[in-house]
């Protein structure tokens, strides 16, 4: 049974609020400021659009290569991210903030678009995390999906833990569904990689190296731009696009 | 005899992007090898390892594992 609920600020038209056994995922539209909220410290990003069917293309002002451009390198990361509340539906169909003490689990569609004119070696991240505004990895507690490509290769897709991440596949990954589960204030991950007809390219999994959340924080959605490495620089105008889907949704049990 | 064993049916090959024991980072393109060790052996192998000596440890331990990982190294890269 449909029913018009409210939250975060908004009516939500719900088909069935109880049934998940078929969702759709969600676009990631970065161009919406009204969801997304870009934290930008050193005016790393040129240009931001939505090209295509859902991809969000940026374009690059010039990086040094540094740790601190490294989502998966190191212990601290001032790159360009975008972050928005992750909010999940309780079982009346209400919006609640997802706490770090729910039990979630997060569906993650990634793929890099392939209209790109110059990339750099990249690594773009997109998860959860506690603290988005945080440049402390640890403190930003994120985990989640990562694609990584050479300037030149296609890029490898896999998972990202805080502050390392295993990523793989072949010349014919074009992108990855990544589960993660959050209970009792971890979030482990798998991924499995596919080709763009759909049929299985690799699979991946990696033990999350974070600790567990502390209790009753606030949970984000965060997506994050930098190097593959922290050797790799990146050039001004050099460019990427990725398209990102997600479900989040709140388990109950006894 | 050891019962070191390289668990082959996880072996894949990812990029790794983590820190070593010495807290240095590294990125690597890599097969990933999962060593087991049984925890009964920990006491002999620990215990016989000096890791101040370079000559540590020995030639007979140093073989065993070695010939354990690369074995199943061999193999994977053989069936593809």
């Amino acid at each position: 049974m449909a029913a018009l609920v409210s939250g975060s600020n908004e009516w939500t038209l719900v088909t069935d609020v109880t049934n998940y056994s078929s969702v759709d995922l969600g676009f990631v539209n970065l161009t919406d400021t009204s969801t997304w909220t870009k934290i930008d410290v050193n005016s790393d990003i040129k240009t931001l659009a939505i090209s295509g069917s859902n991809y969000n293309k940026i374009t690059m002002n010039a990086m040094t290569g540094s740790t601190n451009n490294c989502w998966i390198n190191g212990t601290v990361c001032d790159a360009p991210r975008w972050h928005t509340p992750l909010y999940v539906t309780d079982s009346t169909g209400q919006n609640i903030r997802a706490k770090s003490d729910d039990t979630l689990a997060v569906v993650i569609k990634i793929e890099r678009g392939d209209v790109i004119t110059d990339t750099w070696a990249s690594g773009i991240v997109f998860g959860i995390c506690v603290d988005p505004t945080s440049n402390t990895l640890s403190t930003l507690n994120g985990a989640g999906s990562i694609f990584s490509n050479t300037a030149t290769a296609v890029p490898d897709y896999g998972v990202w833990t805080m502050n390392s991440a295993t990523v793989g596949g072949t010349n014919s990954a074009t992108g990855a569904f990544v589960t993660s589960i959050l209970a009792a204030g971890l979030v482990q991950s798998t991924a499995v990689i596919i080709k763009s007809d759909g049929t299985l390219d690799n699979k991946t999994s990696r033990n999350n190296n974070s600790s567990a959340m502390s209790t009753n924080q606030d949970l984000s959605l965060i997506v994050g731009v930098g190097t593959r490495t922290a050797s790799d620089a990146v050039l001004e105008d050099e460019d990427t696009s990725f398209r990102l889907q997600y479900k989040a949704i709140r388990l109950v049990s006894a | 005899m050891s019962n070191i064993k390289v668990d082959y049916e996880q072996i894949s090959i990812n990029s790794v992007s983590s820190a070593d024991c010495n807290g240095n980072d590294f990125q690597i393109d890599a097969y990933v090898i999962p060593v087991t060790i049984p925890l009964d052996e920990l006491s002999t192998l620990i215990g016989n390892f000096n890791i101040e000596d370079p000559n540590s440890p020995d030639a007979e331990t140093c073989l065993e594992i070695t010939r354990i990982i690369l074995s199943a190294l061999k193999i994977k890269i053989e069936q593809g």
